[in-house]
């Protein structure tokens, strides 16, 4: 029966298992602020996109991807929703139920209290029912409570003396074991933070890869990282939701016994009603000693003794109460007060029993006149003594089934609260913004790098690292923009004008430069690495009269193939002479203009 | 029993074996008497016993139609009014949390005729 309850419940872990293993979602998510427009529009960038490399780029990071993500990197047991659930429903329900805790129970049946206590019971009975998990548990307390204490017959009278719990406390009990089992394992998740989240970027260029500042929010150097400081992350907002609500339960159910036990111990101050006639029965069974009939003296003084020592006792015990109670100025010390109180009601019922059984009848036997006076202040005396018997046996009963493992689950629930206050996922950043223009030196083609890290410092002193998630997309000049390139050109003259001396097959080569105007796109990667077509203006200084002394010419040029083939139509200034050409690239001497879209270095 | 004390009572109708496990727990559950009010349990052998006495008690509770006795398996009496305040059915999978709610209802603030 125990291995299939367990068996059934590791299998209903398992959806929160496979949520944890298989489902954690996407951790960065980068757009691109369009720089040419008043109210930018945002294009997701994902890993191969192409993006313009003077761009603003907006980061927005999923922090309960992080905290799955962060979850299965540290081996944290998962945080399970549910469970999280059934222990807020279960606060609140002791909460309630001490609410209603009065004390002491009264001697009658109190079915006022027995409706408001069942009112509320019943929405703790609703959660059982409809959480299927919750109510085998439920059944599983009541069986072991079977075992535990046999119905025997006389189980309801121990239930009535304190021996046994009543089932109802018994199982409430339980939950609270089960509760503060749950707070335990909710708050080994709340691992403290040998977990760092980084949030690291890299250009890669042609020389290596390098680090690159990605944001002033990520701003903080460690070695080749820019890392965000040593955040403690498990928590998604969900969890926190709920464990801030479990905090505050934990922290009523904490009010809520100090309150009650604030009530108890007023109540024992109060309410110790046989105080003041204990001591008139003692001094009366003293005086009886000598003052019963001399001829039983004996007789009555044996029997006199033992209740002379209870009662004698009982009025120490009355009196350490009225000091210490003055000092149980909290709930744990109420709680340990139980044991004190047991033996005051063993003492009772040992005075009474010893009274009642033996003592009376002697009395009622000798006809005298201070047995009488004995028998009456007794009797004035029992009513008290077995109300502070019946009073006190509930107090202990409230103490010890029911306050003790709710105060266990409180405290230990407590420990959630003050890590709840201090919950470091909030400091990482919703979101945050990367200026490329801020990143240095780059070139058209450099990719860059953006990786999510997880890492954490193990026994050993080792720090291990994960990458749970990267983003590489490529730079690129996408708007115009312009760039200075020389060329070697071969010019041809069109038509053989007066002022050409060329042989008109003949192409003449000239030097010149060309500012060219280009753009890039984000789709079309071959535009760039292959095509890059652009339009420009070319400078060159051909000699078509050939008189040693190069003239000066411009021309309109359409370059492609990367620039390294160009062709144009232009005119020769010096010469009066039109021209068409085709040329080459140089690997030399290429520049950008300041003007338009540039790169600019910032240091 | 029932009209002359002031105790929640638990009646199980049938002898196969479900009624006499719920019999049984009910019981067992009987040793619990919170805030001091007794809990008893009444064993019907069959739906034919005490029928009319029976749904007397059932039509107390809001909704029961006469024609369906025969599918009740058990119900829960309020101590002081005697109304059915919980109706377990033949159909229903009976545990120890379904007795305990049961009695639970059971004991819920009566209607206000009482001066405490």
């Amino acid at each position: 029966m125990y291995y299939i309850h367990l068996l059934r419940r590791s299998f209903l872990l398992l959806p929160v298992l496979a949520h944890c293993l298989f489902l954690q979602g996407q951790i960065i998510q980068l757009h691109e602020l369009d720089l040419y427009r008043k109210n930018p529009e945002s294009t997701p960038i994902a890993s191969g996109s192409i993006v313009e490399i003077n761009a603003t780029l907006r980061l927005h990071l999923d922090k309960d991807s992080i905290a799955s993500a962060v979850r299965q990197f540290a081996n944290l047991p998962p945080i399970d929703k549910k469970k999280l659930k059934d222990l807020k429903n279960l606060l609140r329900s002791q909460v309630e139920i001490l609410t209603l805790l009065n004390a002491p129970t009264p001697a009658e049946p109190d079915f006022q209290g027995l409706g408001d206590l069942n009112d509320s019971l019943s929405g703790y009975y609703a959660t059982l029912s409809d959480s299927p998990e919750m109510g085998a548990d439920y059944n599983w307390f009541s069986d072991n409570y079977d075992k535990t204490y046999p119905p025997t017959g006389q189980r309801a009278t121990q239930i009535e003396q304190g021996e046994i719990p009543s089932r109802e406390l018994y199982i409430f009990s339980e939950f609270s074991k089960m509760a503060n089992q749950l707070v335990e394992q909710t708050n080994l998740g709340l691992v403290e933070g040998n977990i760092s989240f980084l949030l690291t970027g890299f250009k890669r260029t042609s020389k290596g890869s390098v680090a690159i500042k990605l944001s002033d929010d990520f701003d903080s150097f460690e070695g080749e990282a820019y890392t965000v400081q040593r955040w403690q992350t498990s928590l998604s907002e969900e969890d926190k939701q709920q464990l801030r609500e479990i905090a505050d339960l934990a922290n009523s159910l904490n009010k809520m016994l100090e309150e009650k036990g604030s009530d108890l111990r007023k109540w024992l101050k109060w309410n110790l009603v046989a105080a003041g006639c204990l001591k008139g029965l003692k001094k009366k069974l003293e005086e009886s000693i000598t003052q019963i009939a001399p001829a039983q003296a004996d007789k009555v003084k044996k029997l006199l003794q033992q209740p002379i020592q209870i009662a004698k006792s009982l009025i120490e015990q009355y009196d350490g109460h009225e000091q210490q109670i003055k000092k149980l100025d909290n709930v744990d010390l109420l709680i340990g007060f139980d044991k004190n109180l047991n033996e005051t009601i063993d003492s009772i019922g040992s005075l009474l029993e010893t009274m009642d059984d033996e003592l009376l009848k002697i009395l009622n036997e000798l006809s005298d006149p201070v047995a009488k006076e004995l028998e009456d202040s007794y009797q004035a005396c029992k009513d008290k003594l077995e109300k502070d018997r019946d009073n006190l046996l509930e107090i202990v009963k409230t103490l010890k089934f029911l306050f003790k493992d709710a105060r266990d689950l409180a405290k230990s629930a407590e420990i959630i609260s003050e890590k709840i206050n201090r919950l470091p996922i909030n400091l990482i950043p919703q979101e945050s913004f990367i200026d490329l223009t801020q990143t240095g030196e780059r070139r058209n083609g450099d990719r860059i790098v953006v990786k999510a890290i997880l890492e954490r410092t193990d026994g050993d002193g080792k720090i291990r690292r994960k990458i749970i998630e990267q983003i590489i997309f490529t730079v690129q000049q996408i708007g115009l923009h312009s760039v200075v390139k020389p060329a070697l050109v071969f010019v041809d003259p069109i038509g053989g004008g007066k002022n050409v001396d060329l042989k008109r097959t003949q192409f003449q080569f000239a030097p010149s430069y060309s500012i060219l105007f280009k753009w890039g796109s984000r789709t079309k990667r071959n535009f760039h690495d292959f095509w890059t077509p652009s339009f420009g203006i070319n400078f060159s200084s051909p000699d078509f009269d050939t008189d040693g002394v190069p003239e000066f010419a411009f021309a309109l040029e359409v370059p492609f193939l990367n620039d390294y083939l160009t062709t144009g139509i232009g005119y020769n200034v010096g010469a009066d002479e039109r021209f068409w050409y085709f040329g080459f690239r140089l690997p030399i001497g290429s520049w950008s203009l300041p003007i338009f879209n540039n790169i600019e270095v910032k240091n | 029993m029932i009209f002359e004390n002031e105790f929640i009572v638990f009646v199980v109708i049938g002898t196969d074996h479900i009624s006499k496990k719920i019999v049984e727990r009910a019981d067992s559950f009987a040793d619990d008497r919170p805030r001091k009010v007794v809990r008893k349990v009444i064993w019907v052998p069959n739906h034919d016993l005490l029928r009319s006495e029976c749904l007397e008690l059932l039509t107390t509770s809001a909704g029961f139609q006469a024609n369906d006795y025969e599918k009740v398996l058990a119900f829960v009496l309020s101590p002081r009014l005697h109304e059915t305040k919980d109706i377990i059915w033949r159909d229903e999978t009976v545990d120890d949390l379904r007795i305990g709610y049961a009695y639970v209802r059971a004991g819920k603030r009566e209607r206000n005729v009482f001066n405490n």
